[in-house]
């Protein structure tokens, strides 16, 4: 059975005083699923709603958000459930992995006491039955020196290792799924490749899926199994990745993996993007990507684009998308 | 661009033109920590040199040196042939105009309240005193037509531009002290990547035209290939490696480069599992000595595990021969 499932998600901010101009609809129509124990990549750069969706996951959106659709955990529907309910899923059978740890634990408290309040809130038990589990996650994410970790305040503590802990925390309750919002990209480069190891191998030995939001393309294609590309609020593109990278079917997906400077490139002048998602999304009437797209014809700013489903569990929301033309 | 003469740091000048910059036996130190311990290297005109390196590692220390913003204890810095460090008052305010730099986020280095017209006068005013109102207007447009603003800019103030125009207004600014020398520190990391690639361009327009020279500060050997000639790898403050950007990414001597290069994600989930231990290796230490503030070597996590000859030796060979990058595998 498939873990989780977001259909049609969409989220508007309507504006204040209840006018209708002027509404924001920062994600519209995202469908995503994730399956047990895979791995799922949501990517795409700043405003493009991948943060959003992920929150909506957790029930956590802004008050003024108002989302539709459906968000269902093993079946059971989130999207509108009971705060009470909802409450009992995060941390629990739901589990997140911010991108600061420095600002997503408390300042004040040691690491201890943030620990033993998350474990007993979800399973109850003394607070010696909380610390010994604490100290057994602290080891599982290969910090041994487990008394001071657990002593320190999070300042303390240098960026990986609270990254660590972090990860360790969100292991606590033994999700079904973990959400991490771009986990790796405050740290160091040789401190990311450490954490993105540990997520792949807890997640071997766990089986937890994880929805992986993040703006770096080359990450995405070292954890995912899966990846959705977001552009300005909407899916663009799904698949497996090493398909979608190797042979892209959106133009928007191939116009970002051809921006990105890698370190064997021949130094010819990268293929930028040019011009910029429209400030008004909604009053779009084709596709929102036309006005950047080089292949864009009549059709693209006349109507939107239907999603297309290509071969090998692959979609494209694109008139022209081809995977013969992309392969 | 200038050819990669064999480098040798403490020679004041070896092609017969003088560096631009020149840093040599450089120390600054933050009470007893040596943040930078011994560093040199100089930047020949229109040079473009990068210096790389994670948090805690002395870039920044060293960039604010040679911005002349912090007195190093011991060495060096010259400009075009000048002791900055030895400079004061009138002297040193005149060297610092020669060398500029773009931040990272250009956000916060932007005055929220100025229109970008302002913005960039203001720079001019203090380069250029004598000009009149219209010729700075005139500058003004010309230095944003230059970093591809158009005049309908002229009136907006950076809350109304997005995160590239932002960095563009920031070079803008920088360019119109007519430097020499642009400290370029992180300069796309806060960028989207379709934004990044339009700054990386305009960079590589920017030296190729005006001649300027670089001092790049980035952990991300992607933009680094990009735009520099030569790299230095920093590590504890002090430098590991240094080279050809070609040489050093393609047959890295220090153990320390290869674990920064098999960092870079993107081969694949085979590779990212098969290859060896960055971390590990920046725990160990080649620079001798802890340093505060590094993550790397405070993680006790970080297991003594010995370092594999070459970085690349323990990647699949099915990964050596296909693009390690996912930009060109299309």
């Amino acid at each position: 059975m498939t873990l989780l499932t977001v259909e049609d998600l969409t989220i508007d901010f309507p504006r204040p005083g209840g006018r209708s101009g002027g509404a924001t609809r920062p994600v519209r129509g995202v469908t995503l699923t994730v399956e047990p124990g895979q791995t799922l990549g949501v990517v795409g750069e700043t405003g493009c709603g991948k943060t959003l969706t992920g929150l909506a996951v957790l029930g956590l959106l802004p008050p003024a958000a108002q989302a539709r659709g459906s968000i269902r955990l093993d079946g059971r529907e989130l999207l509108g459930a009971p705060p009470s309910q909802l409450r009992a899923v995060r941390g629990g059978a739901i589990a997140m992995v911010f991108q600061n740890p420095a600002t997503a634990f408390d300042p004040v408290r040691p690491l201890r006491t943030q620990f033993e309040r998350v474990i007993r809130r979800h399973r109850g038990g003394s607070r010696e039955q909380a610390r010994a589990r604490a100290a057994e996650l602290l080891a599982e994410v290969e910090l041994h020196d487990t008394d001071r970790v657990l002593g320190s305040y999070p300042h303390q503590l240098s960026g990986g290792m609270l990254q660590r802990a972090m990860i360790a925390l969100a292991l606590s309750c033994e999700p079904r799924l973990v959400i991490a919002d771009e986990a790796t990209s405050a740290l160091d480069v040789t401190v990311a490749q450490q954490v993105r190891r540990l997520l792949l191998r807890l997640q071997h030995a766990h089986g937890f899926g994880v929805l992986f939001v993040t703006h770096n393309l080359g990450e995405a294609r070292d954890l995912c199994d899966r990846v959705a590309v977001l552009y300005a609020g909407e899916v663009v593109e799904t698949g497996p990745v090493e398909d979608v990278f190797t042979a892209p079917a959106h133009p928007y997906t191939k116009a970002l993996l051809a921006a990105v400077p890698t370190v064997d490139d021949d130094g010819a002048p990268l293929a930028s993007l040019p011009g910029e998602v429209p400030a008004d999304v909604l009053a779009v009437t084709g596709c929102v990507f036309a006005n950047r797209c080089r292949q864009a014809a009549d059709l693209c700013r006349s109507t939107p684009p239907p999603a297309r489903t290509l071969p090998g569990g692959r979609s494209a929301l694109c008139h022209f998308a081809d995977p013969e033309v992309a392969a | 661009m200038i050819p990669d003469t064999p480098h040798t740091p403490d020679t004041f000048d070896v092609s017969g033109v003088p560096a631009v910059l020149r840093v040599q036996d450089l120390v600054v130190a933050y009470g007893q920590h040596r943040a930078v311990d011994g560093v040199g290297f100089r930047i020949a005109p229109g040079e473009s040199y990068a210096v790389v390196g994670e948090s805690g590692c002395g870039k920044t220390t060293l960039a604010r040196t040679v911005l002349g913003l912090l007195r190093p204890a011991a060495g060096e810095v010259a400009l075009e042939g000048v002791r900055l460090d030895q400079a004061r008052g009138r002297d040193l305010r005149a060297l610092r105009q020669r060398v500029q730099i773009v931040f990272q986020n250009p956000f916060a280095a932007l005055n929220p309240r100025m229109t970008v017209a302002r913005l960039v006068d203001e720079p001019l005013r203090l380069a250029q005193p004598d000009l009149t109102a219209a010729a700075r207007a005139e500058a003004v447009s010309a230095l944003l037509t230059s970093v591809g603003l158009a005049d309908r800019f002229l009136g907006r103030r950076p809350h109304e531009l997005s995160g590239g125009q932002c960095q563009r207004v920031a070079i803008a600014r920088a360019l119109a002290m007519d430097p020499v020398l642009l400290v370029l520190d992180e300069p796309t990391s806060a960028l989207d990547v379709s934004v990044q690639a339009q700054v990386l361009n305009l960079l590589a327009d920017l030296r190729q035209h005006r001649g300027l020279a670089y001092l790049l500060i980035s952990h991300d050997l992607g933009v680094v290939r990009r735009l520099a000639d030569r790299i230095g790898v920093m590590r504890a403050g002090r430098l590991v490696e240094e080279g050809p950007t070609q040489q050093v990414l393609h047959e890295p001597a220090a153990d320390y480069t290869r674990a920064l290069i098999a960092a870079v994600p993107g081969r694949g989930r085979a590779a990212l599992m098969g290859g060896p231990e960055a971390g590990d290796e920046a725990g160990s230490g080649a620079a001798g000595g802890p340093a505060p503030g590094d993550g790397a070597r405070a993680d006790p996590s970080a297991k003594p595990a010995p370092a594999p000859a070459s970085g690349a030796a323990a990647v699949p060979a099915s990964e050596l021969s296909a693009p390690s990058s996912i930009g060109s595998s299309q």
